[in-house]
């Protein structure tokens, strides 16, 4: 029917179909799909919660104002700031009279007559806080004079 | 009368054209078993979030590990690094390319040691923590896709299990508990991966990466 060489042609292009078929099913399916098995755990850990306010002091704005600045070194990781103040004594008395300052600075409103002693608390985040620094020297405010 | 050399020619005739269908025939064969050698069926394996092929391919594995530590800690309102030990127990390379992540509300636990034996009073799952996967959604499963794929090793060969931080990937919220200060926290499962099995170079342990969206 055929020539012996039309009939190996048509075995040699059949054979190469073949081989390019098999090559590409093969790649097909070269890569499978893999999932996960239940409960899979990984870790990670948190810090330390923010550390004491140093170097807090008090100075009047000026002689004849009536307020005071406060400022104090910054705190790693800190993200806010509280101010208390007493007017009764350096160690008890005191209450907060400003939370979420940011920065390392905070200048009080006008002060009534009296002696102040102010301390500086930081935080980190909302619940995460330090103790309360030191107290700052006795701030003394009289009548249009502060000292 | 025919010549005799006319039915020679007849018989060659009918020689080649048997030939030729042989070959026909067989080559059809060959082509249907190499078909049949080279599909296997592929279903889902439970507890899995992807395809896998019944018998011949298993689940990747997961698991926490304290070393190397975490050198970026979580504070509140901030993200920090997560370390992870990933196990492949197939003969071939697996290539993850995409993890799937619980939803934000989905919180880890603390731990007072990076043993995770010890639960830490007050940062709690319930309580909640605020600690969640960075980039999780109100949806679970939501797919992420990594910076750069990683490869585990086959079975049995270097770096498998391959040990990857996964840089900023858990997110602490402002609200965490001061009990949550100094803490080791298991993560929240994953609800999967995106991962295919096949010939690749095998990602070195220990690794980093991350998922950025």
């Amino acid at each position: 029917m055929f020539s012996a060489a039309l009939t190996h042609r048509i075995l040699h292009v059949l054979m190469l179909a073949l081989a390019l078929s098999l090559a590409t099913t093969a790649a097909a399916h070269a890569d499978w799909g893999v999932g996960l098995t239940a409960n899979s755990a990984a870790e990670a850990s948190s810090g330390p919660g923010p550390t004491i306010p140093t170097s807090v002091t008090s100075a009047c704005t000026s002689p004849t104002a009536t307020t005071a600045k406060v400022s104090w070194s910054p705190v790693t990781n800190a993200t806010s700031y509280a101010i208390w103040e007493s007017t009764n004594s350096a160690t008890s008395g005191y209450t907060s009279v400003a939370t979420g300052v940011i920065g390392i600075t905070w200048t009080s409103g006008n002060l009534a007559t009296g002696t102040y002693w102010f301390e500086v608390s930081a935080a980190i985040g909302t619940n995460w806080t330090s103790a309360t620094s030191t107290a700052t020297a006795q701030l003394t405010v009289l009548v249009a004079a502060c000292a | 009368m025919r010549h005799p050399w006319h039915k020679t020619r007849t018989r060659e005739r009918s020689s080649r054209r048997r030939r030729f269908i042989a070959a026909i025939l067989g080559t059809a064969a060959v082509a249907a078993i190499s078909y049949g050698a080279t599909n296997w069926v592929v279903g889902l394996n439970g507890g899995s979030s992807g395809e896998g092929q019944s018998a011949n391919v298993s689940n990747l594995s997961i698991s926490a590990v304290a070393s190397p530590a975490a050198s970026n800690l979580l504070y509140p309102g901030g993200n920090g690094d997560v370390v992870v030990s990933i196990s492949n127990p197939n003969s071939f390379p697996v290539t993850i390319t995409a993890v799937d992540l619980p939803t934000n509300s989905t919180y880890a636990t603390g731990y007072t040691t990076s043993a995770l034996t010890t639960t830490q009073t007050g940062c709690l799952a319930a309580t909640p923590s605020g600690v969640t996967w960075s980039f999780a959604t109100g949806t679970s499963g939501t797919s992420h896709a990594l910076t750069n794929p990683l490869t585990v090793a086959a079975s049995g060969q270097a770096n498998n299990p391959l040990v990857v931080t996964m840089s900023n990937d858990a997110s602490m919220a402002s609200t965490a508990p001061a009990a949550c200060e100094n803490t080791y926290f298991s993560m929240p499962s994953l609800t999967g991966v995106t991962a295919t099995g096949g010939a690749a170079t095998a990602s070195t342990s220990p690794a980093t990466d991350s998922w950025t969206s």
